[in-house]
């Protein structure tokens, strides 16, 4: 088998396995495949759940993922420092200064919005990294980043994890390309007296062109900000009335009209009958 | 295969959506060497399932074969683990203490299914403890959905008992699953096909309209409580030099 086939095999299995169990099943297939190579780019493309680790230096939460990873240690956006501390000849990767200090803006703006839309409660992180070879390029030349949120209720019957992952392309010196990938993952279980659970993830990608206009006191970082801002916050409007839509109407629509109906159904297999009938007919006209 | 392989094949079946073992079975061969035959056996003798119509459960395999019997239509089959069908069907033969309400019981629930279940597939299985098995499942690839209504009824001394197991897959572009394992209280049926079939009927009917209650819960509690569709101004952000104002408006409100 081709490193492609064993990679769609296994992004296959995870599309279909029990979502609740993915960190699970993501690990068994890692182990599975053995190939290192194979193992970093599946723990690079499959979403699992955000952890949250405590920064150091403010106190204040923050987001885990593959993208502000370093062996064991998780780069904090309020401080710019990882923990558990790296040591050794070898630095881990950081954005350079001018991405940094971008970052430190989105990371307050996200926060922000945050706030408005997750009622106060929960935590964001924005992760921003450079993909021009040349790192003092400066943002003219794009980056990358990715933008989290996770939220639990209180009673922890509800988990809410999304996964904002961006490019930031110039296209030519007065057109910028945005591509946006966004991912939900949502885990809805009643703590009591029920054994109904949904859980699961759904992906959607978005992606905008925008004309550089910097005028009024926008500078391209704030141009930045607010085209990144405004199409992350139209996603994940998106998602989550298709969410809505998914979890709460299909998944009843499929129970009730393809698995068990409440009412009798030879009442509508005669309709359907009569309708093919009337078709039937019409044709033969 | 070493024992620690065994177990995590077994871990990664367990989680299969009914109806797409043979999907898992090509991408996990993908990825070993190694059969993964025995694992698909053991979630087939775990999870009753349905396969050409015939339902195989642990409750219907055959002591002296690796076949499973169909009392109802009076057949033994395999599963063939390829193309998961019902394979090598012949007539059985053997005794079995039918209870003595069989034939009706096996008529009311054929009227029964038709009446409620697009699709579906039932069996009785005769002994001590008398079981009946109802599977309706669909299967729609391209629509990127399978589901699965399992109900499973025991029957013994007069007494009926159930459980009913329902699990949706939705996957396009994502992979959702509805998962519910709910306990049927039991009650008295003495021994009358009818008494069963009543009591199949309106605990299903009860567990649906249960269900419906709490998709509706979890939409009005657990998910409008997670995150807003619209922030408290009723408008999208004003992104940009501005933002900060949301921040010193928040601060002024809650006299930080």
């Amino acid at each position: 088998m081709s490193y492609e086939d064993k990679f769609d095999a296994s992004l296959d299995l995870l599309r279909r396995l029990d979502p609740r169990s993915i960190q699970t099943n993501l690990n068994d297939i890692c182990t599975l495949v053995g190939d290192e190579e194979l193992v970093q780019d599946l723990l690079s493309s499959v979403d699992t759940p955000l952890t949250t680790a405590q920064c150091g230096e403010t106190g204040k939460m923050y987001l885990c993922c593959d993208y502000n990873r370093d062996g064991d240690s998780y780069r904090s956006p309020w401080s710019n420092k990882y923990y558990p501390s790296i040591s050794g000849d070898e630095l881990p990767p950081y954005p350079s200064d001018l991405l940094r200090q971008l970052e430190i803006k989105a990371n307050d703006s996200f926060d922000v919005y945050r706030d408005l839309y997750y009622e106060g409660a929960g935590v964001s992180s924005v992760y921003l990294w450079d993909t021009a070879e040349d790192e003092s390029a400066g943002l003219e030349e794009g980056f990358a980043g990715v933008v989290l949120f996770k939220k639990e209720t209180e009673d922890g019957s509800g988990k809410w994890d999304s996964i904002h992952v961006f490019e930031v392309i110039p296209q030519s010196k007065t057109s910028i390309l945005y591509k946006l990938t966004s991912s939900v993952i949502l885990d809805l279980q009643k703590s009591q007296g029920s054994s109904l659970s949904l859980s699961g993830n759904l992906t959607r990608q978005l992606e905008t062109s925008q004309v550089v206009e910097l005028e009024g006191g926008v500078n391209l970082e704030t141009f930045h900000l607010i085209n990144l801002g405004t199409l992350i916050e139209k996603s994940e409007y998106n998602i989550r009335n298709l969410l809505q839509e998914v979890y709460f109407d299909k998944l009843k629509d499929i129970m009730l009209k393809d698995l068990r109906s409440i009412g009798d159904i030879s009442d509508k297999k005669l309709e359907e009958l009569r309708q093919q009938q009337i078709v039937k007919g019409l044709q033969s006209l | 295969m070493s024992v620690k392989l065994n177990q995590l094949v077994d871990s990664l079946v367990k989680t299969s959506p009914p109806g797409e073992l043979p999907q898992i079975n090509n991408s996990l061969s993908a990825l070993t060497h190694e059969s993964i035959d025995q694992a698909l056996e053991k979630y087939i003798n775990e999870n009753s399932s349905v396969f050409s119509g015939y339902i195989a459960s642990q409750y219907n395999k055959d002591a002296n074969s690796s076949k499973y019997i169909d009392y109802v239509s009076k057949k033994m089959f395999n599963i063939d683990t390829k193309s998961f069908k019902a394979i090598d069907i012949e007539s059985y033969t053997a005794h079995a203490d039918y209870p003595s309400y069989f034939d009706e019981l096996v008529k009311k629930l054929e009227t029964y299914g038709e009446d409620h279940y697009p699709q579906f597939a039932f069996t009785v299985i005769p002994g001590d403890v008398v079981r009946v098995i109802i599977i309706g499942r669909r299967l729609n690839p391209d629509n990127f959905y399978t589901g699965q209504w399992k109900s499973e009824y025991a029957i013994q001394n007069g007494q009926i008992s159930g459980t009913v197991n329902l699990d949706i897959h939705y996957y396009e572009d994502g992979n959702v699953r509805l998962k519910l394992d709910e306990k049927l209280d039991g009650e008295s049926v003495g021994g009358s096909a009818s008494d069963i079939v009543n009591f199949i009927s309106n605990s299903e009917t009860k567990v649906t309209l249960k269900i419906i209650d709490q998709f509706n819960d979890l939409n009005q509690q657990q998910f409008k409580n997670l995150r807003r569709l619209l922030p408290i101004t009723r408008s999208k952000i004003n992104w940009g030099n501005a933002i900060g104002n949301y921040r010193l408006g928040s601060d002024v409100v809650n006299k930080k």
